[in-house]
């Protein structure tokens, strides 16, 4: 056997070191882009972000609520189309920092956009908007013609 | 534009997730600021155990997220529970620890304590 020249142990190569880096890398990944969705197509698949939405629905109003955390109101647009919402934004760093003084940068900064098909057409100047605790909340009343009629049927 | 399409999700189940965050430092103050969408004060609770710094923060449940008279017609914000810690450094004063929720963000600031900060020593000769 070749006599080896002694070498401090951290400098031998160990085959599996390198397997267990991306061991570690792979649970980084997923950890960090997937395990925040669920199993929403967002993060690392469509590479943007987006606000989740949720739709609610009653006789009168169309609700909807959108989780858009660290916005101010201004810096959120609402529009509306017949039955088309557009929700759009930008979410911008606070403040300017010297990019030496983060340690760590995971949150989302960038600009959004998302529409959506109301489930009826809705009166775009009585929308109501609200947004708190990070959550932008929409009452859209119905039009008058879109909702549902009420036609009694006499029984002869 | 292409409208985005969804799955309906009636009732999802609760996601244990990690909230996102930033970490700052300024002069001598460390900031944490972590996306923790939806919930109020109180729904948060913030515990140092030894150096360990927790936060924790529940939203909605499914029961609750409905409003009253409403029906759904998608859903995709399930409930959430945060939860995440962090080591805090011996340098950390963690008598000072303050913490603030605005617009659905958590902003604790950490104060490092005097002993920690650079000191400038004098050389005699």
């Amino acid at each position: 056997m070749a006599i080896i020249p002694w070498k401090p142990k951290e400098t031998w190569w160990d085959p599996f070191r390198d397997l267990e880096t991306i061991q570690n890398e792979m649970n980084k990944l997923f950890d960090s882009s997937l395990v925040r969705f669920g199993d929403r197509n967002a993060g690392l698949l469509d590479g943007a972000w987006s606000p989740a939405i949720d739709v609610y629905d009653s006789k009168d109003n169309v609700m909807v609520k959108a989780d858009i955390p660290g916005m101010s109101k201004d810096e959120i647009d609402v529009s509306v189309r017949n039955d088309i919402l557009m929700i759009k934004g930008e979410k911008k760093h606070e403040k300017e920092t010297n990019e030496k003084d983060y340690v760590k940068t995971e949150r989302f900064y960038g600009a959004f956009n998302r529409a959506l098909r109301l489930p009826s057409e809705v009166d775009a100047s009585k929308v109501e908007a609200t947004y708190k605790n990070g959550v932008l909340e929409l009452i859209l009343p119905k039009k008058e013609e879109s909702k549902p009629k009420q036609i009694t049927i006499d029984v002869k | 534009m292409a409208l985005i399409k969804r799955p309906r999700q009636d009732d999802c189940e609760t996601l244990v997730i990690q909230p996102l965050v930033n970490i700052q430092t300024e002069g001598n103050e460390v900031i944490v600021e972590a996306e923790m969408v939806g919930l109020t004060k109180d729904d948060i609770s913030l515990d140092l155990k030894g150096s360990e710094l927790t936060l924790r923060g529940k939203t909605r449940q499914n029961n609750e997220t409905v409003p009253k008279g409403y029906t759904v017609i998608y859903k995709e914000r399930c409930p959430l529970e945060y939860v995440r810690s962090f080591v805090v450094g011996d340098d950390i004063d963690k008598s000072k620890i303050d913490a603030q929720y605005v617009n659905g963000i958590l902003r604790v600031k950490l104060l490092k304590s005097k002993d920690a900060q650079p000191k400038k020593i004098e050389i005699k000769g």
